[in-house]
């Protein structure tokens, strides 16, 4: 697993975390978050399949679906509240 | 009340700093007034004004005289407040100044003050300066009621789309065994959960039996369900009632009658269970429950056509009993290559009933071909050939076993094009046909028949081999090899040699 900082240093990256941070009970499809996001559908799948690979999301799915939904890990929440607070610091969130 | 007013005029204000038009305005006046001092200031909150340029930067306010000029400028403050309409003003320092306040029919949001100004303001110039300035206000305002809308709606929306994604989630499984997991941790994601337990009335005993048990705090995610649990979950269903503590939240699932309870423990924030939490769950089981039962319908009738696809076999073996029957391990080996495969479920269910069923059209066959206990001459076997259509005729009535039925049909077909009935050629027939062709061979050659010995089980794969690339599917062979390695294998070889 990289490092969730080194991770967040990219802005889709830090984009999709964010988006889930501030909705940790969403369940949604990669399309819904793009669209939710105003960006690109693919470039969106790409991130958050990276994302499951990293256990910061899960992914939930069914013959026809994939969701995706943020992680349940206490630590990895806690992490991620900080390193947005710090970025929020900066102005970049 | 106060509180939301005073919020409101805040946002505003903010939003109206931070804007572009407001920098415009300031450099449009700056032009106009050559070393003129620009700010925004709170109707309120005088003491904490919003600076877009430093208004101390004016050389007269240093030191006293500081005092003297804030103590000038809250007087026009108060004049402007009062009249809500522009107020020239002359500083201690002898420049000009002008006060605007930022009025909204009744409302006064804040101020805006031009000051350091050489010579006061022409009429033209105030006007042109009000008129400005409500625009920028009015803007201001629309954008934050678009954006509080925004704020308001978002979220419904996103929620929104969760239920929609979960219930596509849930309506596409229906095996309860796999249903019913995903829905405990769909929930637990939802509500932010640690634990969740569904149980669900069985029909015989009518008790509750847990179905699906997840804890996400253990590594093994595995959740051992105490007595106290259980007396949770009977409570509920006894009353019917939702049951709402800090660390639990359980809910019956009800469609015409109690089919179930799913319950949660504690929250992942470690904050107690709450009504919002309550209304989400609601939401949720509604979803839930008519998954479970079109899981639970499409169970009852898989049951029933095993039901009659098991009593054709029987039929089937009753009327040959002595030849061209398989065993029971048979349907297990071709199940165990679609395995090897990587089939999906669905696929391997379908092949069961084509294995349990291929043989089904020799019904429709002489008895006395069925029954001879000797090798068959060539017109008997073109009688025997026919099988593979008259099963399929046969089973054609029965719609749900379609997929099995061009298993059924192609099972003699020869990987090189040689087969029956249609002399189907490699990818071409149906992989669970090409399966059951591996697995017919190999239970027949190593049975015993009257007229013939069996062969050994290294001959059987030996010659198995030997066939690979003509008569049969060379990827289905390395997934029998693989097979031939499971210790179950051995198992099922005693299965075929006991009869």
């Amino acid at each position: 697993m990289d490092d969730i900082k080194k991770i967040c240093e990219s802005s889709i990256n830090l984009k999709v975390i964010s988006f889930f941070h501030e909705n940790p009970s969403t369940v949604d499809t990669a399309r819904d978050i793009a669209a939710w996001l105003n960006h690109n559908h693919e470039e969106i799948k790409k991130v958050l399949d990276y994302l499951v690979s990293q256990n910061i999301l899960i992914a939930h799915r069914s013959a026809s679906t994939i969701a995706y939904a943020y992680t349940q890990g206490k630590e990895i929440v806690n992490r991620v509240e900080r390193i947005l607070r710090e970025k929020r610091g900066e102005g970049y969130v | 009340m106060k509180t939301d007013k005073r919020a409101y005029q805040e946002e505003l204000l903010k939003k109206l700093s931070r804007g572009p038009d407001l920098k415009k305005e300031q450099e449009l006046l700056k032009q106009l007034f050559k070393e003129s001092i620009f700010w925004l200031v709170y109707k309120t909150n005088k003491d904490r004004p919003f600076c877009l340029d430093d208004h101390y930067n004016c050389l007269w306010a240093k030191g006293k005289r500081k005092q003297e000029c804030l103590k000038c400028l809250k007087r026009v403050l108060a004049q402007a407040q009062r009249s809500k309409s522009v107020e020239r003003f002359l500083c201690p320092g002898q420049c000009f100044g002008l006060c605007l306040p930022l009025v909204q029919g009744n409302a006064l949001y804040g101020f805006l003050i031009l000051c350091h100004l050489k010579t006061a303001a022409s009429q033209q110039s105030l006007r042109l300066f009000e008129a400005l300035n409500s625009t920028i206000l009015e803007k201001a305002q629309k954008e934050l009621e678009l954006s509080k809308l925004y704020q308001t709606i978002r979220p419904r929306a996103i929620a929104l789309s969760t239920v929609h994604t979960i219930h596509r989630l849930i309506s596409s499984s229906l095996d309860l065994d796999e249903l019913l997991p995903r829905i405990a941790r769909l929930s637990l994601q939802v509500l932010r959960a640690k634990q969740c337990v569904i149980s669900l009335v069985d029909k015989k005993s009518k008790r509750l039996i847990a179905k699906a048990a997840i804890d996400l705090s253990k590594s093994n995610t595995k959740f051992r369900i105490s007595s106290q649990i259980k007396k949770i979950e009977n409570k509920v269903m006894r009353t019917g009632n939702i049951l709402l503590k800090q660390s639990y939240l359980s809910m019956p699932l009800i469609d015409e009658e109690p089919i179930g309870v799913i319950t949660l423990f504690n929250k992942i924030t470690r904050k107690p269970f709450d009504n919002f939490d309550r209304e989400i769950l609601t939401a949720f089981s509604e979803q839930a429950i008519g998954a479970i039962k079109n899981a639970q319908l499409y169970k009852e009738q898989e049951d029933m056509l095993l039901g009659t696809v098991k009593y054709l076999t029987t039929l089937l073996k009753a009327k040959s009993a002595y030849k061209y029957t398989h065993s029971k391990a048979f349907v297990d080996i071709v199940l165990g290559i679609a395995e090897e495969l990587r089939l999906s479920e669905e696929e391997q269910r379908n092949l069961r009933y084509a294995a349990m069923l291929h043989d089904a059209g020799k019904i429709g066959i002489p008895e006395e071909i069925l029954r001879k206990p000797a090798q068959l001459s060539g017109k008997e076997f073109k009688i025997i050939k026919e099988h593979p259509k008259k099963s399929a005729k046969l089973l054609s009535p029965l719609a749900r076993l379609k997929p099995a039925i061009a298993v059924i049909m192609h099972h003699h077909e020869k990987y090189d094009g040689t087969g029956y009935p249609d002399r189907l050629k490699g990818e071409k027939i149906p992989v669970g046909a090409r399966i059951m062709a591996v697995a017919d061979s190999f239970e027949a050659m190593i049975s015993r028949r009257p007229y013939r010995k069996s062969t050994s089980i290294f001959e059987a794969i030996k010659e198995i081999k030997r066939h690979s690339g003509t008569q049969f599917d060379p990827q289905v062979i390395r997934a029998f090899l693989q097979l031939t390695k499971r210790k179950s294998f051995k198992k099922l070889l005693k299965v075929i040699h006991h009869g």
